[in-house]
Formats: structure tokens, C-alpha cells, sequence
């Protein structure tokens, strides 16, 4: 659980807020707010009486100093309710030095679970690979806390990936808007993640996507002949690295690309990471901006 | 194509070099997990593609950069014909007079030689040589094709200058003739000197199996003088000499008599054009004499001087006695005689009245034109005249009797005089010189002459009736008249020629004069023998059936006649004009089997070598090679760029 909660990581994600860009609907109160009315209530600002506006909002204590009428007005604080989609196939346990996609994302899956607790917002936990490996409902407790956990600690990497259809099937299983944070290394048929994920903001659900890579499957910097092997099928390719290593990037720049402008124009969070940057820098990155967002 | 150092085309192997290397760089796969390989074949599909293109070709290239360094190495030749192993040379060496001519201190043929010298150094030593020296005939030097060039070394040094013209065509023409059974591929380098009258494009060369390089040692702008020819008459020595050179000459001559330096003259030549200088020769004895002609030393000598054989007689004084006077001398019988006569006697005319009283006896021939009678003293005097060895000539005309001639001249005349025929056409029979000449004299009137048993027909008309009849007694007739009353011939250019005709029976001695050139042989007819030679250096040679003429000078045959031969080079031939001739005459001539022509200069060794063996082809390999190499670096490089 320590390496999940480093102390550095949950110091600096502390001192930001995680707000999501929408109001959520929910039960769980929370720091999250929502246009709507919840159990309680918290002011706001004043602003000018005009006709039809109910008279016990109005501030009195104002009157009796500026003889004008105001009225009080509050925000909402809502619960958020959110799912942790991590991806567990085969491809997440690749890894060239230092730590696999899947330990990655688990750290960052861990992260953000503690600090949503923290902040009164329930969390669930989805592991998948071709279908829902696991599935941990949402909730804002620290015993739910220490349960997710456990079920990272215990994830392991195998199997091939269908990520469109376990959102797809996800998705029909949602009856509130919910928050959904999608940590993968999208290795599936792109188009149909696409669809997919924006299917989620169809639904007038939040999506945030994390999109992990390692810095090989970036960059393939390797040398020589290579008999490559599929971490999710019996595939292999011999090739030479050297011979197809500018054409494989620049094919890699261009799936990373296709995801960060088709996501943008969906208006989805997606963020890109990978393995070798620091754990706790991503994480921050991701929170500022998403404050930014939330202005 | 050929190699000049074939030995390094054993570099061709290392071709295998780059090939081994592609195999052996294809290193066993190292195995690697991956997460997804979509990307991967992906990208390989796009790249490996191009990739093994590229790499084929920068193999190619690698395998050709090893072949082309190989042939620089090997130095590749071009060849411009297919030459077999058993191509065989044949030099064809001028060794015409005219291949004695100087330049740069040397003789031509010494040109010749060393042009042959440098080509055996260049030929392959297996390949077969023959050869053979020309002029316009054909010397084997070494016959049978060999491949022992010492013994053509030492065969070359014994070659000698001729001293007759040049025939080129005539000497391939026999080479040819005496390969025509060898059916080898072979070569003829023919060394000259490009003098164009050696060029006699006569008939057609047959030479299918025969390439032909002609190799000039000729100078470029030759210079040359020679004594062309040498005519005596009377005692009158005429010489031409030639000016062979394109500037204008004074050139200095001098004529020897028997050994002695008689009289020398001095005067200008303009270029490509010839001079006569005649020389009247006085004080001497009458008969023949041993003369030269020679003139002041050029660069080449051999037609410098020229023997010949002088029969020396005194001018003769003729009396002409006119039988019809008129009192207009064109009208009269001895005109044009005189006029004729002039530049070989002193002449004198008379009237038949004057005869009786004139002294016959201080004149070596008597004309009697149309004299119509002659009393018995006169003829006793003209029998006494005859008898001492002198000459009577007869010109007939309207005023002779025929018959006083036929019954008291009978004795002394060569024929009968017959009737007179109204036409008549002269032959050229005996007169060659004038043929051209005869074609438009206009015969009126003429004699029939009849000649008598062992008289002698000299000219003929075209009817074959006699023009004019010697006896044996030094008496001639002519059936027309000697003025313009017969015919007009007395008129035409042809009437001195046969005056000069005549003039040499007055001077014929015993002895006869013949010319041949240095080289000719001289035989006798089948059997006979020639009792006794003497050679020009006074050498005597008894009882041969032929001689050879080795050396020019006057050579003396003692037959039952004395013969005078002069033996000279061959220089009427037009041999000692050295103007050259144009190479693409030579090339159109020789046509496909001609592979060029190379000048014998400073750059002769690489000339003749592209001729032999092609063009040598390394500065082109070295160019491809770098195209290669810099090709080779942009495809290896090729990722990095």
C-alpha cells in the first residue's frame, strides 16, 4: 500500500484539488459542486433582488447595513462517483526498464483512489483485459480504500485486449453520471476506442484518459535483428529495428496524436504518459490541469 | 576488349567478398517480448521493403566497385576489330629511293626501321611476324610469319634502299597473293613515307582477311630537287630539273664529261615546276662519251645526278638545192627545210644551176628538192658522194621526170617512183611523238613509191604506200614535195619531228644507246649469250646470259653491236616528288580494312598501341568508379541522411 501512497506523491497531490469539470450528479456529498441542490449547502456570493426571488433568501444583516436588498445565493457540494478502468492485458506488462505499464498505472490508480476518498468521493475499480476481470463498486470509505488496493497489488498482466467493447458493455451499466478514468496503453483497433470513449461523453459522463506507454514502444530504441514476440498472442515478427525504427515512430507519433486531437475535439481529458516519466510529476501535470479546467 | 595487365583480373574473385559478407551479417535473431506488433509490421511492411531494395542495390554496387577497381587494374582495352590469338603482323617497309631522303639527320628507312622496332616491343610476343620491303617490287625479308623477333632484328638491319619508285598498292596487291592460302587473321603495317605517286591506285586490293595501319615517316613539308631527265641531240645535252619543294629555288648544276667537269650552270626553279638547260658541247671528240648531270646536294641525293651515254657529233653542213627557184622564198622547195634544219646543222642553199660549180664535198648531206633532171656527172658525183659514207635526201615535186629518175637515178634510188595519187593520210608508223599531230594535214598530191628490193620504208601513209624510203646507201626519198604545193605538211607541227626523224640517220653511229633503271635486269633472248660486260666502275664480266643492274653509271655491252645502257634510279617515275598524299584517300581506298594511319613522331608508341589493341579504357573505369563509390556512400548512408 506504501508504494501506492508515496508520501511524496500524496504530499503534492494534497495540496490541489482534484474538482471534476462537471457537476456530477450523486448522492455523496463532497468537494465536488453541482448546480443542482444538494444536503447542504454552502454561501456563495450576493447578488441583487429581483422579482420572483424567494424572500428568504434574502440577507438581512446586509439590508440593515446598506439599505438594499440582496440575496444570498449557495452552491451545492455534491458526492462524486467514480471508476478506475484499468487495463490488464498482456501488452500493460511490458516493460523496458524500471516498471511495467501495468505497475504504472496501478500507482497512478492507487493515487488518485486515495485522494478521491480523502475527499469524500466514492471510488470503484474496474480491471479488464478482453472482459471485466474485476469490478469493485464505488465507494468513499477508507476500508473501500485499502480493498482497492489490495486488488492492485494483485493485478497482474495476461490476455488480449478489447477495451471499445468492455466500454461498451461498462457503459451500459452506468445509471447516473459518473466519472470514468481510463488508465491504458490503448493497444487495441483505435477507431473503435475512439468511438467508445466518446460514446461515455454522449452519455453526459465524465471520461479522463490516461494513455500509458513505455518509452521503448515509443521511441523502439533497439539495435540488430529482433525476434519480437506478442505479450498477448503466439504473433512474432523478425525484423531488422534499425531498418524500421524511423517509420515506427513516426506511425507511433501519429496513433498518439490521433487520440489527443480526436479526444480534444470531444472534449476528453486524455493524458500521456509514459513509463519513464516520474510517477508523481504525471500526476501532477494531470491535476493542474485539470484545475485549469475547472476555472 | 583485352587486358593490358590481364594477371589482375584474378581480382575479379573478390567479387565473392561482399556477397560472403551479406551472408554472414545475416546474425541470428535476439528474442524480445513485445506488447503489441501491430505497429511493428506496420512499419515493417512500409520500410523493409525499400530497405532490401536499397540493400540489394548498394550489394550490387559493392560486387561492381570490386570489378571496376579490378579492370583499372587489369587496364581494359577497347578493341576496334576482333583479334584473334593467331593474328599475324606483316610490315610492308618502303624501300623506295625516296626513303633515302634526310630529316632530323636520319634516312627515312632508318625511320622505317625503328618504327618497326617499337612496334615488335608493343605486339604480343607469341604473335607471328613477317617481313617484306617494297618498291614496286616485293622483297621477302622474312617470309614465313615467325614469332623469333632477334631474327627479325637482325633481318631489318639487312634491308637495303632501292633505287626505283614506290608501289604500295602493288606490294599489298602480293603479300595478299602470297598469303592467299594462310587463312589467319592478319595485320599489315605499312612503313613509308606517304609520297603520294607511290599511291597508283591501279585496280581493286582484295584483303578480306587483312586490316591495314599505314605508319608515316614522310616529311611534312619535304624539299627535294632532282636531275628528271637527260636528252642529246647533235651536240646538244638537254637536262630537265625538277623543283620539288614549295618555295622557289636557284639550284647549281654541272655536266661531266668522261670524268671531267665540262660545264656547270646556275639558274632558278619555281616550285613544283621543272626547267630545261640545255648545254651546247663543243671541243670534243666525235663518239661516245660517259657524261653526268648532277646538281647541288639536297636531302635526298639519289636523284641528284644522272649517267647517260653522249654520242658527240660535230654539226653536219647540209647543202639544200632548190630545183624550182621562186622569187617568193615561202613559195620555194627549201623554206620550211631550212627552217627545220636549222637548230641540228649549218645549212646552205643553193640553186640547181650553182651545183655543178659547188664543192659537194664540204657537206655531209645533199637535199635535192624538186630537181627535174640530173646530167651523167652528176650522177657519177652523187654515186662518189654516197660512197663515202655521206647522205642524199629527195623531195619530189611537178618538176621531176619520173622517168629520167627511174632509168638513170636507178641505180642510187631505193625505189621506183610510181604515179602521182590525189589523197593521202600520213600513219604514225615510227613516229609516235606525233601522234597527236596527224590528224589534220591536208595531202593533195604524193608518189606513189615502190621501193626496191632491200630498201627500207620509214613512214608509211595509212594506206601503207610508202612516205619516205631509205636505201642501204644512206639515200632517202620522199613522195611529196618539200613546199606547200603537194600538201601542207611542211607546215605542221609534225614536219620538224620528221625532219629530226631523218637528222638521226645522219648521226647514227654503231653504237646503240638504251636507258634502264638501277635494279632492272638486262637479258639477251633465250640462250644467247652476252660476250662482254663492262661495268660503270670499269669491272669486266664475260660470257653471261643476263646482268642486273646494280648501281647507276653507263654500263657497255659488247655485242656484235656496241650497246650504251644508262642506268639511273627510276626517277621519271615521279618518285622524288615527295608531295604526300591525303589519309582519307588511303581510308576511302582501303575501306573497312582500314584500321589508320599513325605519323612516326614522338607519340608514335601510344598511337600504334591504340591501333594494335583499341583504346585503352581505364580513364572511363576510373570515372565509373567514382560515380560508384559516391553512389555507394549515399545509398549506405542513406538512413542518416
Amino acid at each position: 500500500m506504501k508504494s501506492y501512497l508515496d508520501p511524496l506523491t500524496i504530499a503534492k497531490i494534497s495540496t490541489m484539488s482534484l474538482k471534476a469539470k462537471y457537476v456530477v450528479e450523486g448522492f455523496i456529498s463532497g468537494l465536488h459542486t453541482s448546480k443542482f441542490k444538494g444536503h447542504s449547502l454552502e454561501f456563495a456570493q450576493h447578488r441583487e433582488y429581483s422579482f420572483g426571488d424567494e424572500l428568504k433568501h434574502l440577507d438581512w444583516k446586509v439590508f440593515g447595513k446598506s439599505d438594499k436588498f440582496f440575496v444570498k445565493q449557495y452552491e451545492e457540494e455534491t458526492n462524486l462517483k467514480a471508476y478506475i478502468m484499468l487495463d490488464a492485458s498482456g501488452s500493460m506488462g511490458y516493460k523496458s526498464i524500471g516498471i511495467s505499464k501495468l505497475e504504472y498505472g496501478s500507482y497512478i490508480a492507487g493515487a488518485l483512489s486515495y485522494l478521491m476518498i480523502k475527499q469524500g468521493d466514492a471510488v470503484g475499480l474496474v480491471v479488464y483485459d478482453t472482459e471485466i476481470k474485476k469490478n469493485i463498486p464505488p465507494r468513499a470509505t477508507l476500508n473501500h480504500l485499502s480493498i482497492i488496493f489490495d486488488e492492485l497489488s494483485k493485478t497482474t498482466a495476461g490476455g488480449e485486449t478489447d477495451i471499445s467493447k468492455i466500454l461498451y458493455d461498462f457503459s451500459k451499466k452506468l445509471k447516473k453520471r459518473t466519472l470514468i478514468i481510463l488508465i491504458s496503453d490503448l493497444f487495441d483497433e483505435q477507431e473503435k476506442i475512439i468511438r467508445a470513449v466518446k460514446n461515455y461523453r454522449f452519455a453526459k459522463n465524465e471520461i479522463i484518459v490516461f494513455h500509458i506507454m513505455d518509452k521503448i514502444e515509443e521511441n523502439l530504441d533497439m539495435n540488430g535483428n529482433v525476434f519480437f514476440k506478442s505479450m498477448e498472442n503466439e504473433k512474432f515478427l523478425i525484423t531488422e529495428t534499425d531498418i524500421i525504427k524511423k517509420e515506427y515512430q513516426k506511425i507511433i507519433l501519429e496513433f498518439i496524436e490521433k487520440y489527443k486531437s480526436e479526444f480534444r475535439r470531444a472534449d476528453i481529458d486524455y493524458s500521456y504518459f509514459n513509463t519513464s516519466s516520474p510517477l508523481d510529476l504525471s500526476l501532477t501535470n494531470y491535476l493542474s490541469k485539470r484545475e485549469k479546467l475547472q476555472v | 576488349m583485352t587486358f593490358l595487365n590481364s594477371v589482375f583480373l584474378w581480382g575479379l574473385t573478390a567479387v565473392s567478398i561482399p556477397l560472403i559478407i551479406h551472408l554472414l551479417s545475416q546474425k541470428k535473431p535476439r528474442i524480445v517480448y513485445f506488447s503489441d506488433l501491430r505497429f511493428l509490421e506496420l512499419a515493417a511492411s512500409r520500410s523493409v521493403k525499400k530497405f532490401k531494395i536499397r540493400q540489394y542495390l548498394l550489394l550490387l554496387i559493392r560486387c561492381l566497385l570490386i570489378i571496376i577497381i579490378t579492370l583499372i587494374f587489369a587496364r581494359p582495352v577497347m578493341h576496334y576489330i576482333l583479334s584473334s590469338k593467331n593474328t599475324e603482323t606483316i610490315f610492308l617497309i618502303d624501300n623506295s629511293y625516296s626513303m633515302e631522303y634526310y630529316k632530323d639527320g636520319k634516312m627515312r628507312i632508318e625511320d622505317a626501321k625503328n618504327v618497326v622496332k617499337q612496334t615488335l616491343d608493343l605486339l604480343n610476343p607469341q604473335e607471328k611476324i613477317a617481313v617484306f620491303s617494297f618498291s614496286d617490287i616485293v622483297i621477302p625479308v622474312v617470309k614465313n610469319p615467325t614469332a623469333d623477333k632477334k631474327l627479325i632484328l637482325t633481318e631489318l638491319e639487312k634491308i637495303k634502299l632501292d633505287s626505283k619508285k614506290t608501289d604500295v598498292i602493288n606490294a599489298v596487291n602480293e603479300v595478299v597473293k602470297y598469303f592467299q592460302n594462310d587463312n589467319t587473321e592478319k595485320r599489315i603495317i605499312i612503313v613509308t613515307d606517304f609520297a603520294k605517286n607511290g599511291w597508283l591506285w591501279k585496280k581493286d586490293i582484295i584483303t578480306q582477311n587483312y586490316k591495314i595501319i599505314c605508319v608515316d615517316v614522310g616529311d611534312n613539308k619535304p624539299e627535294n630537287f632532282a636531275v628528271s631527265n637527260v636528252e642529246t641531240f647533235g651536240n646538244k645535252i638537254t637536262a630537265v630539273v625538277s623543283n620539288y619543294s614549295d618555295d622557289k629555288k636557284s639550284v647549281s648544276m654541272e655536266l661531266s664529261i668522261d670524268g671531267k667537269k665540262h660545264q656547270s650552270a646556275f639558274f632558278e626553279i619555281y616550285p613544283h615546276k621543272s626547267s630545261e638547260w640545255s648545254f651546247d658541247v663543243k671541243n670534243i671528240k666525235n663518239g661516245i662519251h660517259k657524261c653526268f648531270i648532277e646538281i647541288e646536294p639536297d636531302k635526298l641525293s639519289a636523284d641528284n645526278k644522272y649517267f647517260f651515254a653522249f654520242n658527240y657529233r660535230e654539226k653536219p653542213n647540209v647543202l639544200l638545192i632548190d630545183g624550182h627557184p621562186q622569187f617568193s622564198d615561202f613559195k620555194g622547195e627549201t623554206f620550211f627545210l631550212k627552217t627545220a634544219l636549222a637548230s641540228y646543222c649549218d645549212v646552205k642553199v643553193i640553186n640547181f644551176s650553182q651545183f655543178e660549180s659547188k664543192d659537194s664535198s664540204n657537206y655531209s648531206v645533199l637535199f635535192f628538192c624538186n630537181v627535174s633532171d640530173f646530167n651523167k656527172n652528176d650522177v657519177l658525183m652523187l654515186k662518189n658522194f654516197i660512197l663515202n659514207g655521206k647522205y642524199l635526201v629527195f623531195f619530189l615535186g611537178d618538176n621531176i621526170s619520173k622517168e629520167k629518175y627511174n632509168i638513170k637515178m636507178s641505180f642510187l634510188l631505193p625505189c621506183e617512183i610510181s604515179s602521182i595519187l590525189n589523197y593521202g593520210k600520213l600513219s604514225n608508223h615510227n613516229l609516235p611523238e606525233s601522234q597527236e599531230m596527224l590528224t589534220n594535214e591536208n595531202i593533195k598530191k604524193r608518189f606513189l613509191l615502190i621501193p626496191e628490193q632491200n630498201a627500207e620504208t620509214l613512214l608509211k601513209f595509212s594506206d601503207d604506200t610508202p612516205f619516205l624510203v631509205k636505201g642501204k646507201n644512206n639515200v632517202f626519198v620522199f613522195a611529196i614535195s618539200s613546199n606547200l604545193s603537194y600538201s601542207d605538211i611542211p607546215i605542221r607541227p609534225v614536219f620538224p619531228i620528221i625532219i629530226k626523224y631523218l637528222f638521226s640517220y645522219f648521226l647514227e653511229n654503231d653504237a646503240l644507246i638504251k636507258s634502264a633503271n638501277i635494279g632492272d635486269i638486262y637479258q639477251k633472248t633465250a640462250g644467247e649469250i652476252i660476250p662482254e660486260i663492262v661495268s660503270p666502275d670499269g669491272k669486266i664480266v664475260k660470257n653471261q646470259n643476263e646482268l642486273l643492274f646494280e648501281k647507276g653509271g653507263i654500263y657497255e655491252i659488247k655485242n656484235h653491236k656496241m650497246e650504251f645502257v644508262n642506268v639511273n634510279p627510276d626517277v621519271k617515275s615521279g618518285e622524288s616528288d615527295l608531295a604526300k598524299i591525303d589519309t582519307a584517300e588511303i581510308k576511302k581506298s582501303f575501306d573497312k580494312n582500314f584500321l589508320g594511319t599513325v605519323i612516326a613522331d614522338s607519340h608514335f608508341e601510344k598511337k600504334i598501341k591504340k591501333l594494335l589493341y583499341g583504346n585503352e579504357i581505364t580513364k572511363y573505369f576510373i570515372l565509373l568508379l567514382l560515380i560508384f563509390a559516391i553512389l555507394e556512400t549515399l545509398l549506405a548512408n542513406y538512413r542518416k541522411l
